[in-house]
């Protein structure tokens, strides 16, 4: 067999994330892997020993290491892409850009546009991102107007509230009689809510969930994490919905030649757990995961735990003085239960990845984990902070000290700091989300993610964020807590990368990783920061091959 | 409608003791009320295999015609799957940090179903460091006081001078529950729904039970005004009554209570009122015989 022909691509910059060398011109391929970072001249000792071709296709445009989302949920995702998106915010979606619908006037002719545009009569019309704060009050009689025969569901976009109009009481069953006079539903105008939600949720389930529909779900998702400029995503609580039925899917949706991306998996302890029937069968399950890894799919030593609630919903666990209306916050798993579960994981070397919102949550896993280093001292150990919405200085301190690390999702201050600091917590606290310069200064591993669909699985949209810090109402948020544009690349890239353990392969560009670039127009490192979110992205590389990034609209 | 009752309250303080007694004590007795258990962690549970007739994934029959499920996290779906399958009563099991207010929501939600107590079990040993807990401290607070009857354990490993502070720091009225022993009438709406249940009477002495049967048609402003001001060492009263308004079921948990309107009941009314057997209590017993003859 000939050797593999080395393949070269020359660019106007190299931004390799190595820090002993930071800008390159070339990149020299052989297979997946890098062989050489460096320039033309540098590389002729391989030139001279192998044969090669120079690709020029990107020679005009900015190389960086493939972008890593290290939290991202393709099973949630799968749910909601089959829906149509009318929201306050833009989203750029790879079938093209949404942009924001900003009164209930343009909602209501948005969803009466999507409608029109569907042949069948019968068929159903999911809209998602309804939020009364710029669309007003949603109804029954409102969606009747625009078609009552026709099922239309319209989802909050929290996913915690959503409306139905005649077609779809009809289409689920729902009738008065059976839920006329009950609480959390008002049926008059076809709200469902809190536990009403489950009801209609119970009801919408065959539908949503439906196989084919999943499927069509994750090719979508497949579409929109190539489109971010990802090369790996990271699937933060493998289970969530059904062990199997993911696994299943997830091999035969992203185990394929077309996708340009890898899944690392971690496992949801919680759900593991419920089905093996104790923390220790659920720990040998998860050792014995990684026996079924394919090329794109990898279990390894990481596990996902929850601390406290939803950000959207308010339910984080706050330290005084909590939240301004007096109410509190909820904790996903009873702290008891928690350091059970985590000391079994601590124990046994896993990477914990603890899901935590408020800064009680915070708290909580930082005495957690300060215990387990006291009982049985590890280093190196990957305890990673997941969300991380509100925090104070000193717990990034001890963050430092006890050597963890966060994974940010710093959308919560694009899209809700406004409305927090207004209805929740108070301007201090609000602007002060996601303290993520703070975790900078305290050299703290420190990675931004979607957690898709709760932001835009566009990293170059949460550097925009971590960097301009302005939110969805243009005011500036604690700009103290603004990092650079390259402290933004390493969260997307080398920082991502070392959260979920990948460091040595991928996150930069040196000899010897795999071949994962971003391929973009712009330098971003020299960019106007206002301009990171629109740089538009000309394609991915994923393991030395090239898949360029089509777009459609602007 | 199928009444629901709540059961809360932190890990440790109690919860799976008080149900496996429950269903142990159900097994036992004969001409027991149906009902269905809903819980939290199958796990936990630890049913004598004699009393099981068969285990179905998520489901636990038991010989007593009673069942147990599992809810794994998704109560909307067990409610589904029981109705249509005439309970007389629903025991929903709350997880450890749930705001039991909120689960009892399901109840005023979901069709079928309609309300029947908050019971909150609380560890008497643990609870006042639980309520000074820095990440627990709120939660216990809200259990406690979105209770219609506390359920207290533990209380024995507790010195007399502290049972009686913590009694005086609780907002609602309490039992006390031995080695998870309570007794049915107590967690259960259903031991006095159908006219011809037996009256549990071999109540233990913690308590003091009062029968109230009459002939008689009773007013229906002043029955509201009685049940308002029931006394506080009453901590259940359940039956059926007449009134000029019509016939209704009465429920009442702690503080709260609740009328339905009933059918197919026989004439008259019939009442029963369990009381925390404590200095007084028979007077106040005698005062409310008195009081409902007056109605």
């Amino acid at each position: 067999m000939p050797e593999p022909v080395l393949t070269v691509y020359p660019a106007r910059s190299v931004i390799t994330m190595n820090p002993s060398l930071p800008r390159a011109e070339a990149v020299a391929v052989r297979g997946d892997r890098i062989v050489e970072v460096g320039t033309l001249a540098s590389m002729q000792p391989w030139f001279d020993a192998h044969e090669h071709i120079v690709d020029d296709r990107f020679s005009s445009n900015v190389i960086v290491p493939g972008f890593i989302d290290p939290h991202l949920h393709p099973t949630m995702a799968a749910v909601l892409l089959p829906m149509n998106f009318v929201t306050a915010t833009e989203w750029k979606l790879p079938w093209g850009t949404v942009s924001p619908s900003m009164t209930p006037e343009a909602f209501l002719n948005r969803v009466a546009e999507i409608e029109a545009a569907v042949e069948n009569p019968e068929e159903p019309v999911f809209i998602w991102g309804y939020h009364q704060l710029w669309h007003g009050s949603m109804s029954r009689p409102l969606l009747n107007k625009i078609n009552a025969t026709r099922p239309i569901i319209v989802w909050h976009r929290s996913f915690h509230e959503l409306y139905l109009n005649d077609g779809a009481l009809k289409f689920l069953h729902i009738t008065e009689a059976e839920v006329g006079n009950r609480k959390q539903i008002d049926y008059p105008n076809g709200h469902f809510f809190e536990a009403g939600l489950g009801y209609a949720v119970n009801r919408l389930n065959p539908t949503i969930l439906a196989p084919e529909k999943y499927a069509e779900g994750l090719e979508r998702l497949k579409q929109v994490v190539h489109f971010g400029g990802h090369t790996t995503i990271a699937d933060m609580a493998t289970g969530l919905f059904d062990f199997d039925a993911e696994w299943l899917m997830l091999k035969q949706v992203i185990e394929r030649d077309d996708t340009p991306f890898r899944v690392e998996l971690v496992p949801d302890a919680a759900r593991l757990r419920a089905s093996k029937g104790s923390n220790e069968a659920a720990l040998a399950f998860a050792k014995s995961l990684p026996e079924q890894n394919t090329h794109r799919l990898r279990f390894s030593d990481h596990i996902k735990l929850f601390a406290d609630g939803a950000f959207f919903s308010q339910l984080a666990q706050l330290q005084e003085p909590g939240y301004i209306d007096g109410h509190h916050g909820e904790w996903i798993t009873p702290p008891e239960k928690l350091e059970e579960a985590m000391r079994i994981y601590w124990n046994a070397g896993f990477k914990i990845h603890l899901h935590v919102t408020g800064d009680l949550g915070v708290e909580l896993g930082l005495d957690l984990l300060e215990k387990l280093q006291w009982e049985r001292p590890r280093f190196n150990h990957g305890f990673t902070f997941e969300h991380f919405g509100f925090s104070t200085p000193e717990q990034v301190e001890r963050i430092a000290k006890l050597g963890a690390s966060v994974s940010a999702n710093v959308y919560y201050l694009y899209e809700l700091s406004d409305a927090y600091a207004r209805h929740g917590i108070g301007f201090e606290r609000a602007s002060q989300m996601a303290r993520l310069s703070a975790c900078f200064a305290n050299g703290i591993t420190t990675a931004l993610h979607s957690d898709f669909t709760m932001a835009p699985a566009e990293p170059l949209n949460n550097a925009w964020v971590a960097v301009n810090r302005i939110n969805s109402t243009e005011q500036l948020m604690g700009p103290e807590e603004r990092i650079t544009a390259e402290q933004a690349l390493a969260a997307i890239t080398i920082n991502a990368a070392r959260v979920i353990g990948r460091a040595d392969d991928i996150g930069s560009l040196r000899a010897g990783k795999k071949a994962d670039f971003t391929v973009l127009r712009d330098d971003p490192l020299t960019t106007d920061p206002m301009h990171l979110k629109d740089i538009p992205i000309v394609a991915t590389v994923f393991e030395g091959r090239p898949f360029p990034i089509e777009r459609t609209g602007r | 409608m199928t009444p629901l009752t709540v059961l809360g309250g932190y890990l440790g303080a109690g919860k799976t003791t008080i149900i496996n007694g429950l269903l142990a004590s159900l097994a036992q007795a004969t001409d027991n009320p149906r009902i269905a258990v809903l819980i939290n962690d199958f796990g936990a549970i630890n049913i004598d295999a004699k009393l099981i007739r068969k285990h179905q994934g998520r489901t636990v029959e038991l010989t007593s015609g009673c069942v147990c499920c599992d809810i794994q996290d998704d109560l909307g779906s067990a409610l589904d799957a029981l109705r249509g399958a005439s309970f007389e009563q629903v025991l929903v099991e709350a997880s450890g940090v749930a705001y039991p207010a909120k689960v009892a929501n399901y109840a005023l939600t979901w069709p079928g179903y309609r309300p029947a107590g908050i019971l909150v079990a609380v560890d008497a040993l643990n609870v006042e460091d639980q309520k000074k807990d820095k990440f627990i401290g709120h939660l216990i607070d809200a259990q406690i006081t979105e209770a219609d009857l506390l359920l207290l354990t533990k209380l024995d490993q507790l010195d007399c001078n502290h049972r009686q502070t913590l009694r005086d720091s609780l907002p609602t009225r309490a039992v006390r529950v031995d080695h998870g022993c309570v007794d049915a009438d107590i967690l259960l709406a259903a031991t006095l729904s159908r006219p011809d249940s037996p009256v549990v009477k071999d109540h233990s002495d913690q308590f003091r039970t009062l029968d109230y049967q009459s002939d008689r048609i009773l007013d229906h402003d002043r029955l509201l005004t009685f049940l308002d001001e029931l006394p506080e060492p009453v901590v259940r009263a359940k039956g059926w009554i007449h009134d000029n308004q019509g016939a209704w079921w009465l429920q009442s948990v702690g503080k709260r209570w609740t009328l339905e309107p009933a059918t197919a009941i026989p004439d008259g009314t019939n009442l029963v009122f369990i009381a925390l057997a404590k200095p007084g209590t028979g007077a106040m017993l005698s005062g409310l015989k008195h009081a409902l003859q007056g109605l």
